[in-house]
């Protein structure tokens, strides 16, 4: 009996029998084409979408302008998305909360879209929790950009009127309902946030503005042959103020990205990305 | 595929039904078809002030419902089981959107050779107590973490049993990429059937191979850490336990010990540096790859009206998952047994300490005594702190306290009493992770009467007034406030059983709502239910508005909202 017991765990032992191969972390820099989107999804009564600004941050100092973030507040029905007791603003847009619609529904907040791909878990095309999105970016550098976008903006100090030409490139042959998305952004709003330290000011970054073109991003093509160029241009004059209050321009920055949808299967990736910023 | 996989279940059971009717005809039949169904649905009725809006179901689904339909048939010495689930508009994997889809969530096929035991399919199973290894389904939680695939068990000896299995985990109706393998030994030792003592040893190792995405990604997570934060990731981590329950007369003893080797998983106190514009800062949250253990031990003795018992645990970095990005409920390999009285009362069980993976070191006191048949008394004492690891200046952390007392007194077979006083300190801080919050301080005494009308007839009133301590920082209750609670509940015997209850926000408090001009309001939470039962059929039709609650882990808030509708449920077994 002790010998057959004896054995039986010699035999589970055997779980242990080969030592594994450890692999070197991989550099953390990507030398890519690729601009990868980030579109997060924050709240102002959040105390963990304070530490995942830092993770942007972070992200940013690795990737540099290969990392292209739009943060939207939301109107998703829980209080983490409400501004923070005492806020000046609310940064609630329609608009972000349109495009998280498109994104999926969250378990909560903060989460994030990287190229609007289903790279989360069960397929979600929302990934949480925020320490994830670091080795998705790292995936997607990697994935050749299907098309070039060239950005180019004029804007006019006076009447603050803003002239966006944005060129696309194709690098392959492609077929679907392509898209291009216009959006602005502003960094440096200091207002209430939630955080480890309480209710603080805190510097608010990316934070969406508006869609210039449609939300669901405007028809670009239906098929677009290699190395064929497609132009498109907006006009758009950006407000002193609003509701959400003063638009400080020369903080705010145009994002265009180019998307594949299929409607019929619900789903969307991003093909490239860009970003200018008024002040450059 | 899907529906080719359907119709291909259907008709093996319909194989295996004919058969068995066939031969029940014959005169000659051993099968055995049992089965059980559960369905729930909900009708959802919008209600601004109480925050039962702004979801798929309130918005514009208004209905949402769940159903498990769980076959099993046995012949021929051989088990098939088969459970069909269907889920629509369901709020249960994410109370905040609204998930529609139905397969076959079950299946298995099991079958004794002599010695030898072989199980395919789904299978729920546990190794001890389920520190290292429990498959297990808990369905108003949306945790169905059966290990799909195989499992071979042979008897030694009539009392000792070894078992080896390897599967991958189930995630919805599809599996987790990680692949688990394990094995146990247990066993039955006692000195003959005269001894007043035995013993029931066991030991158990289970292993989890990453994927090769999830390996990948984690890389590519960790490679993006400063120097000092990055380590190093293997594919493979194993989880040990070594268990026995020792009964020596009215003695009773159980005491586990587990290990964990090297495993990643998010510890989200953790600290790691980032880089910011201005340098660098120390953020909370970051994946770690650190061993872990627990220890459990449960303590029993029971004699005629008195039983006491003890539990301590403590839990280190024993945070095991088949995929180490998930978070929640979600992905569980391992089940930590909760150190806490388990309450029904509504007031009694508003506050509950969840299982801290990372850090956890508890105890538990239970003592009952009834002097004789008519009276007895229960106290019940937990106490639960971390390991030093939540605030890491200041050592150990309360997590929850709860003295719970009970007198029961029962007068012939007329009338009965319960009633009692808990006092709780609920660490909202940590397990809801709010920010600037205070520990959470409740007194509740409550009762509960039952009065036997006839023989048929009974009437039970029922009610708790919860106490919360004050938030000096916002200047009002802490969370909620204070609560009252009413039921009355009516029952003819033995069919049906009518309830009329009300939750009453007596004393808002800082969360609770408030009205145009920022008071706060007094809002009633009221619930009507009719249950009805018939043999093994029982309905409930209910009215119900409860209040919101919010969930926190992993960095990650999850709402579990208010609701306001009306719910039936049906459950009937054959």
């Amino acid at each position: 009996m002790f010998k057959r017991i004896l054995f039986l765990w010699a035999l589970s032992l055997s779980f242990l029998a080969c030592e594994e191969v450890i692999q070197p972390l991989p550099s953390p820099q990507v030398d890519s084409d690729r601009k990868v989107l980030l579109e997060e999804f924050s709240g102002g009564n959040c105390q963990p979408c304070a530490d995942a600004a830092d993770e942007i941050s972070n992200l940013l100092g690795i990737h540099g302008e290969n990392l292209i973030v739009v943060t939207m507040h939301t109107y998703l029905p829980a209080p983490q998305a409400s501004p923070a007791p005492g806020a000046t603003y609310d940064f609630r847009t329609d608009e972000g909360t349109e495009i998280l619609n498109i994104l999926g529904v969250p378990f909560g907040i903060p989460t994030g879209g990287v190229n609007r791909r289903p790279l989360g878990i069960n397929d979600s095309r929302l990934i949480s929790p925020f320490s994830a999105w670091a080795g998705i970016i790292s995936d997607e550098l990697n994935r050749p950009p299907l098309v070039d976008v060239g950005l180019e903006t004029t804007f006019n100090a006076a009447d603050r009127s803003l002239s966006i030409n944005v060129n696309i490139l194709s690098n392959a042959d492609l077929n679907g309902d392509i898209r291009l998305t216009v959006m602005i952004a502003e960094n440096d709003i200091t207002d209430k946030q939630l955080t480890d330290d309480g209710v603080v000011d805190f510097k608010h970054k990316h934070v969406l503005r508006d869609v210039i073109s449609s939300v669901s991003g405007d028809n670009l093509a239906t098929s677009l042959s290699t190395n064929e160029l497609v132009n498109k241009t907006y006009s758009y004059t950006i407000p002193t103020t609003d509701e959400r209050g003063p638009w400080v321009a020369e903080n705010c920055e145009i994002i265009a990205f180019v998307t594949l949808v299929d409607d019929a299967a619900g789903e969307q990736e991003v093909l490239q990305a860009a970003q200018v910023k008024l002040s450059e | 595929m899907k529906n080719l996989i359907y119709t291909l279940w259907a008709l093996l059971f319909l194989v295996l039904c004919h058969s068995a009717i066939a031969q029940d005809q014959q005169g000659n039949s051993g099968g055995i078809l049992s089965g059980n169904l559960e369905a729930n649905a909900n009708f959802f009725m919008r209600d601004t002030l109480i925050g039962a809006e702004g979801t798929p179901q309130y918005d514009r689904q208004l209905f949402g419902g769940e159903s498990w339909l769980n076959l099993n048939y046995s012949n021929w010495g051989f088990e098939f089981g088969l459970r069909f689930d269907v889920y629509n508009n369901s709020f249960l994997p994410n109370p905040l959107d609204s998930y529609t889809d139905e397969g076959i969530g079950r299946w298995f096929v099991k079958k004794k050779i002599h010695k030898l035991g072989i199980t395919v399919g789904y299978i729920y199973d546990q190794i001890g107590s389920g520190i290292i290894f429990r498959a297990y389904e808990e369905r108003p939680l949306f945790i169905d973490n059966a290990l799909f695939g195989l499992q071979l068990t042979y008897d030694l000896s009539p009392d000792w049993q070894i078992k080896g299995f390897t599967g991958r985990q189930k995630n919805r109706f599809d599996t987790y990429e990680s692949v688990l393998k394990g094995g146990s030994i247990e066993g039955f030792i006692s000195s003959g059937e005269s001894a007043n003592w035995s013993m029931a040893p066991g030991l158990g190792v289970v292993g989890k191979t990453l994927s090769d995405g999830a390996y990948t990604q984690l890389q590519n997570t960790v490679a993006n850490y400063l120097p000092q934060d990055t380590f190093s990731l293997q594919y493979n981590s194993y989880a040990f336990t070594l268990y026995n329950n020792l009964t020596i007369g009215n003695f009773n003893w159980y005491v586990e010990g587990a290990y964990k080797t090297g495993d990643i998983y998010f510890d989200q106190f953790a600290t790691r540096l980032t880089r910011t514009e201005g340098g660098v800062k120390e953020v909370e949250g970051k994946y770690a790859n650190n061993d872990g253990s627990v220890i459990y031990t449960s303590l029993s003795w029971a004699t005629r009206g008195f039983g006491a018992s003890v539990e301590a645990k403590r839990t280190e970095n024993f945070n095991f998952r088949a995929n180490p990005f998930v978070s929640l409920n979600q992905g569980f390999i391992n089940f930590l047994p909760p150190m806490t009285r388990i309450n029904t009362y509504r007031l009694t069980s508003r506050y509950n300490a969840a299982t801290q993976e990372i850090g956890e070191q508890s105890i538990q006191a239970d003592i009952t005594y009834a002097p004789t048949r008519k009276l007895s008394f229960n106290v019940n004492f937990s106490n639960i702190t971390d390991l030093g690891n939540v605030n890491k200046d200041q050592g150990e952390t309360l997590l929850y306290r709860e003295l719970y007392t009970e007198v029961q007194y029962k007068y012939k077979r007329k009338w009965s009493l319960i009633a009692g006083v808990q006092m709780q300190r609920y660490n909202q801080e940590v397990f809801e992770e709010k920010p600037e919050v205070p520990i959470v301080e409740t007194f509740t005494p409550y009762f509960d009467f039952l009065y036997k009308i006839d023989r048929k007839k009974a009437i039970r009133f029922e009610s708790q007034y919860m106490m919360i301590g004050d938030d000096i920082k916002a200047d009002s209750k802490q969370d909620y406030g204070s609560w009252l609670f009413g039921l009355v509940e009516f029952t003819v015997a033995p069919h049906w059983t009518f309830t009329i209850s009300d939750m009453y926000n007596i004393d808002p408090g800082k969360q609770s709502p408030s009205d145009a001009t920022g008071e706060k309001i007094d809002v009633h939470y009221p619930r009507f239910d009719i249950y009805y039962t018939n043999k093994s059929n029982r309905f409930s039709l209910s009215y119900v508005k409860q209040v919101e609650g919010v969930v926190c882990s992993g960095g990650i808030c999850r709402l579990e909202p208010a609701f306001s509708g009306v719910k039936m449920t049906v459950n009937s077994s054959f």
